[in-house]
């Protein structure tokens, strides 16, 4: 049948007298109706398809519901912003947003009405109609907006939620509280004041105008393709297409009933005549008196226009821009039209003219910019009924961006995401498999490299994407804030503005959920304490008007939310002294914590009573449960404050719960993942070192970590496992707690795809999920807390970490070693610190010449030895084949031997934890993990030493075998330092801060120290200091060290009484100053 | 009525082909330390986390020997649940066609757990097969299945 292609473009809503109404279903369901005037021949063919419509009631019931349930949202927060307002509009100077905020409202408001008419939502109908009357009275400034109005607007706006929500029962409801209160705050006002508009005056319109059509079209794909590139607007304003087959009546109806889409507009319009005719004018001059302005686009449709653009896009491009009152089109002079859907696909050559009526523009040139309309296209409508009242710049001032759209969405089934994630996850794990099978190839198979990284990256985008199917904007929670913070404004009397930032930062669907009852409770709190009242602000200098900021943005990878207030921040005094009564906090911490702990002391359990909270300025309802719920979603928690400026929370968000980077660790044969999150450091145990040697009380274990006792806990013991040799602990925060968790072995970090754990394990209370590795077999997730947990029998909970130790912590981290990572022709990373590093140069193969058996390269006209590090170490090597080689030239060698490597592959700014356990020998300080990878750190002098045992034999002159205590927190270094100093024949003893080594300089005697500068508890100034004031040590020969080449700190270093200043790192001149400083003390002390 | 044999310490049992997903032979699995006794391991089979129970155990026999890989009758998901159990097995035999009068009820004198835990006994032309009844496994496991 020729017409069954007509359902493509729209649905033939009503026929009537040679008139027929379209429905088209433009952006987000708004629907628009055309009506084309057609020639009788035509018109009886068309009754007789309606005839045969289907009626989907319920599914398009539906659709109606998700897209009111958004207008009502944008309704709520426009009304919030709308108070923001309001001060300005009742001043009589309106603002362009405040109109803005009006618009959007109104057009909401009127949105839902319209679609709700269709099916016979009488309630809804009214009840928006109702609102919508208001609104155009304020809209036109005759009337007021008043707090009173907008509580009603708000009220209202709930009802109409309601009614939504529950959407069959909405007609049950009693509205006529509502549309009474309503009509009180009209009565009063005689409806005196018309619109007007006003036309005018152009921006160039787009290079291609866009057409208008009007009837669907037979063809419609051929169509698409003539889109013009030009016009932006098109294409991003592409209807959905979908046939909206809308309860139609069985039989033709007369065209009456059209009127609920909610505009009494007669369809005798004649779109021949320019002059609307007085039918029209009933309808204009009701939208006028609601204040509305109307504008009449004329567009002349002719063969060039139909090829760019499809009748439904044409509508959902003006829809977009504002409300499409009414759409006309006449073909029914065209005698040689025999089908309607040849005017649509261009069979018709003939020209028609295409009328909309449009209304609830922003402005004009804006609705032309977007549309492609040319300004003489459109015309403001004044009918002669309409008195010019309205100011012109209601209309010209309006702003030009506004009316953000959201973005088209796509509805896609939970079940379909959920495969499409566990897909992609396991293409990540076939990816990890062939690194797997890469890393342990024994042939060289270079080839391979390129499918891996083609892999590598089709795999981590394939998932990104898909991840991305599930992130949300932040906004859908913030969005709820405005009217939180208002109403409890009103409930506790403060003047409070909400800032929202970042609403379109997107974390996962599930973190969203999650989020909502942390920052209600943060919001509130910031509110009702943070916040001061009115006259309080006032005292202290500040505005009447508290700000509370939501604000969202990335951070090192994470999503972080800020939840601000300016109030008078956290009373740090007042929240000690309450943990202390509280039992939270034993005294003597008290005074030496820092105030970033005492801020932490608010989120302990038992913290927060709402005693507390009345009396306190701080906060502290639930702020445990904020903690918690946090961590579950896999974040944290951060608290800063000043006092008197307000308080910061920050929550910082992984983006995605699904995977999760985990540590391998392994004991007796076996393989666990610990989630990262909760571990802190990793220590190697030697058994005869202090701080790294397992101590024993009696069942318990510990070791001295920092000064304190850690508890350990043996993961082997704990799953009932035969323990073995275990020497590494990791170092875990969970909650409150801290304890090592001494394992066998410690792989690599890997990303791990969490899977649930089976039921049947869930009562082991050790593991908290699984996971696939890379070669394919399963892992179990512990969790710490259940491990914890578990040896709590033999193990009881550990106090809180101390505040020195955690300031200690911190302050530790900010002593970064500055590695620079590079490949030999084994598989092994290897590192140098870059200060060791003099520059790197690249070469050609055919620039290394072999003399005796070395081999020697010209560097810049110069000729410096190389050496391949593997050729000197218990390393793999190979040939090489390339052509273009990477020499690293050192610094703070004697002898610069140049290294030849294959290529540099980073530099990385960290602090590591280096392993001196796992690789031992000549030339290698140790190991550290770095992004998953085992880096083996050279060390260069032993390095050199050999390859040219002869040069390297000055250093062994200095024997000085003497006993040197080192001070340095860093453990790299202290290793670093101490190999130096025991090459050169010293004792060594190290101390981890100034403290520590006064301690260890009072209980033995030393031949000299050797001290780093900044160090947590006592730096190295303080302890020199206390060292020249001893008596008994004052005379100890004293070196400062400093990564740092040139540092401001040697002046200082020599004038609080160090001996001599030295580079950390440089091995040679070290020893030879520590030399210096032992001979010339000695002569000192001697006399 | 189609049943699948297999054999468990030497004795011959059946169960009902409609519940069973799969043979996986010399299947690799990840101990689970702490688990109840009936637990052995976890399989990754084609990405989904396969339980793998100790029917041997269950049933009242002693443990299935513990190796490196075992073979094992993946079950289909029950219904109402998301999780794949496996039955650990020495060896998979047939598929075999029972008539339904040839299946007895169990004798007398068998006692507990098989008693409650197999449907029957089939008798076969040379053996006993003992049915098992898959939905009865998992209600004695109780509610850690």
């Amino acid at each position: 049948m020729k017409y069954e292609n007509v359902s493509d473009f729209g649905n033939i809503f009503a026929t009537h007298h040679g008139i027929i109404a379209y429905l088209f279903n433009c952006n987000n369901n708004r629907n628009v109706l055309l009506y084309v005037k057609i020639n009788q021949k035509f018109y009886n063919e068309i009754s007789d398809i309606r005839a045969g419509d289907t009626v989907q009631d319920d599914e398009f019931l539906q659709d109606f519901v998700d897209e009111a349930k958004g207008h009502i949202e944008e309704v709520e927060s426009a009304f919030l912003d709308t108070e923001k307002f309001k001060d300005s509009y009742n001043q009589g100077s309106y603002s362009q947003g405040s109109d803005d905020q009006i618009n959007n409202v109104f057009r909401a408001v009127h949105s839902i009405k319209g679609t709700a008419g269709f099916f016979q939502l009488k309630n809804i109908v009214t009840l928006a109609h109702a609102m919508e009357n208001v609104l155009g009275q304020i809209r036109s400034k005759s009337l007021t907006m008043s707090e009173n109005i907008l509580d009603w607007l708000l009220l209202c706006n709930d009802c109409l939620k309601q009614m939504v929500y529950n959407v069959t029962e909405s007609d049950k409801l009693d509205i006529s509280p509502y549309l009474n209160k309503l009509d009180d705050i009209l009565s009063p006002k005689a409806l005196t004041e018309t619109t007007q508009a006003k036309p005018t005056g152009a921006t160039p319109p787009q290079e291609n105008p866009p057409d208008t059509k009007t009837a669907p079209a037979k063809k419609p794909t051929k169509q698409k393709d003539h889109k013009s590139p030009e016009s932006k607007t098109s294409s991003n304003a592409k209807p959905d297409v979908k046939p909206l087959k809308l309860t139609t009546v069985a039989k033709p109806q007369p065209i009456k009933n059209l009127h609920v889409y909610g505009k009494k507009v007669s369809l005798n319009a004649s779109v021949a005549s320019e002059q609307i005719n007085e039918a029209f004018c009933d309808a204009l001059t009701a939208l006028a008196a609601k204040g509305h302005t109307v504008y009449k686009v004329v567009i002349p449709y002719d063969a060039e226009l139909r090829d760019h653009c499809e009748p439904a896009e044409l509508f959902g491009r003006f829809s977009a821009q504002g409300e499409i009152v009414d759409a006309f089109a006449d073909i029914s002079d065209s005698h040689d039209v025999n089908d309607i859907t040849d005017v649509l696909t261009g069979y018709y050559g003939g020209d028609v003219r295409l009328e909309l009526l449009v209304t609830n523009v922003l402005t004009l040139e804006k609705f032309c910019d977007e549309t492609g309309v040319e300004q003489s296209w459109v015309k403001e409508i004044k009918p002669e009924v309409f008195t010019k009242k309205r100011h012109d710049e209601e209309v010209h001032d309006e702003p030009a961006q506004s009316a953000i759209k959201p973005e088209e969405t796509i509805r896609v089934s939970v079940k379909l995401l959920e495969n499409l994630m566990a897909l992609s996850g396991e293409m990540v794990l076939a990816r990890n498999q062939l690194l797997n099978a890469y890393e342990n190839r024994n042939t060289d198979a270079s080839a391979m490299t390129h499918v891996l990284q083609n892999i590598d990256n089709l795999t981590s985008q394939l998932q990104e994407e898909v991840m991305q199917t599930r992130m949300q904007p932040l906004g859908n929670v913030f969005n709820k804030f405005p009217r939180v913070v208002r109403e409890i404004a009103k409930s506790i009397n403060k003047e409070i503005a909400l800032n929202i930032q970042g609403k379109d930062i997107e974390l996962d669907r599930s973190m969203i959920e999650g989020l909502v009852d942390p920052l209600t409770h943060l919001v509130r709190n910031s509110a009702d304490h943070g916040l001061e009242y009115p006259d309080v602000r006032e005292r202290a200098g500040k505005s009447r008007k508290g700000t509370i900021t939501l604000r969202a943005y990335h951070k090192s990878g994470l999503v972080a939310v800020d939840v601000s207030d300016d109030g008078s921040g956290i009373d740090i005094a007042a929240v000690k002294t309450k943990a202390i009564e509280k039992g939270l906090l034993p005294e003597d911490q008290a005074a030496v914590m820092s105030d970033n702990d005492a801020f932490k002391l608010i989120m302990l359990p038992g913290f927060s009573t709402a005693k507390i909270v009345s009396d306190l300025s701080g906060r502290g309802v639930g702020m445990d449960v904020v903690k918690n719920n946090v961590e579950k979603l896999g974040g944290t928690v951060e608290i800063s404050s000043a006092p008197g400026a307000g308080t910061t929370i920050t929550l910082l968000l992984p983006r995605t719960l699904a995977i999760m980077h985990s540590l391998m660790v392994g004991t007796c044969g076996q393989r666990f993942a610990m989630p990262q999150m909760c571990i802190d450091h990793v220590v190697s145990l030697k058994s005869n070192e202090l701080g790294t040697k397992l101590e024993h009380i009696k069942n318990s274990k510990e070791i001295r970590l920092r000064g304190k006792l850690l508890p350990i806990i043996s993961l082997a013991e704990v799953l009932g496992l035969k323990p073995g040799s275990e020497t590494k602990v990791v170092v875990i925060n969970v909650f409150k707690r801290q304890f090592g968790l001494l394992v066998g072995e410690v792989f690599d970090t890997e990303e791990t795809l969490v899977k649930p754990l089976p039921s049947c394990l869930k009562s082991c209370i050790v593991y908290s999920g699984v996971t696939i590795m890379g070669d394919g077999k399963i892992s179990l997730i512990l969790d710490p807390e259940g491990i914890a947990k578990r040896s709590q029998a033999h193990f009881p909970v550990t106090e809180q970490e101390s505040a020195p130790d955690r300031a200690e912590r911190e302050k530790i981290m900010l002593e970064y070693q500055n590695m620079m990572m590079f490949k030999c022709s084994g598989t092994e990373t290897y590192a140098i610190d870059m200060n060791m590093v003099s520059r790197v140069e690249t070469i050609l193969a055919s620039d290394i010449e072999e003399v005796g058996g070395d081999s020697y390269a010209k560097i810049r006209g110069k000729a410096i030895r190389v050496i391949r590090p593997e050729d000197f170490l218990p390393l793999k090597k190979k040939q090489y084949e390339k052509e273009k080689l990477t020499v690293i030239v050192p610094n703070l060698v004697s002898h610069p031997i140049g290294l030849l490597v294959e290529r540099i592959i980073d530099n990385a700014k960290e602090h590591f934890d280096l392993d001196t356990e796992q690789i031992k020998a000549k030339g290698i300080f140790g190991t550290v993990l770095y992004q998953n990878r085992l880096v083996v750190i050279l060390n260069l002098y032993e390095l050199f030493e050999l390859v040219e045992p002869a040069t390297s034999a000055a250093d062994k002159d200095i024997n000085m075998s003497k006993r040197v205590l080192i001070v340095e927190d860093t453990p790299f270094f202290q290793h670093v330092e101490a190999k130096y100093l025991e090459a050169a024949g010293c004792t060594v003893s190290v101390a981890e801060n100034g403290k520590e080594a006064l301690e260890l300089l009072r209980r033995n005697t030393y031949d000299a120290v050797v001290s780093d500068l900044i160090m947590p508890i006592m730096g190295g100034l303080e302890l020199i200091q206390n060292i020249r004031k001893d008596t008994r040590l004052r005379n100890i020969p004293a070196v400062a060290v400093s990564s740092m080449t040139a540092s401001n700190y040697v002046n200082q270093a020599i004038e609080y009484g160090f001996d001599a200043f030295e580079n950390k790192l440089n091995k040679e001149t070290l020893i030879k100053t520590v030399d210096n400083v032992i001979k010339s003390r000695r002569g000192v002390s001697g006399r | 009525m189609k049943i699948l044999s297999f054999r468990l310490w030497d004795e011959l049992f059946g169960i009902d082909i409609g519940c069973v997903k799969e043979i996986n032979r010399s299947v690799s699995y990840t101990l689970a330390p702490t688990s109840p006794a009936d637990v052995m391991g976890l399989y990754n089979m084609r990405g989904q986390v396969v339980t793998i129970l100790d029917l041997a155990l269950i049933l009242g026999y002693e443990p299935i020997k513990r190796d490196a890989s075992v073979d094992s009758i993946i079950l289909k998901q029950r219904c109402g649940t998301k999780e794949i159990y496996g039955f650990a097995i020495d060896t998979a035999e047939d598929v075999l066609t029972i008539k339904n009068e040839l299946i007895s009820a169990m004798p007398a004198n068998v006692e507990a757990p098989q008693s409650e835990l197999l449907k029957g006994v089939y008798q076969a032309e040379h053996d006993l097969i003992l049915l098992i009844d898959v939905e009865k496994v998992f209600l004695s496991r109780g509610s850690v299945s």
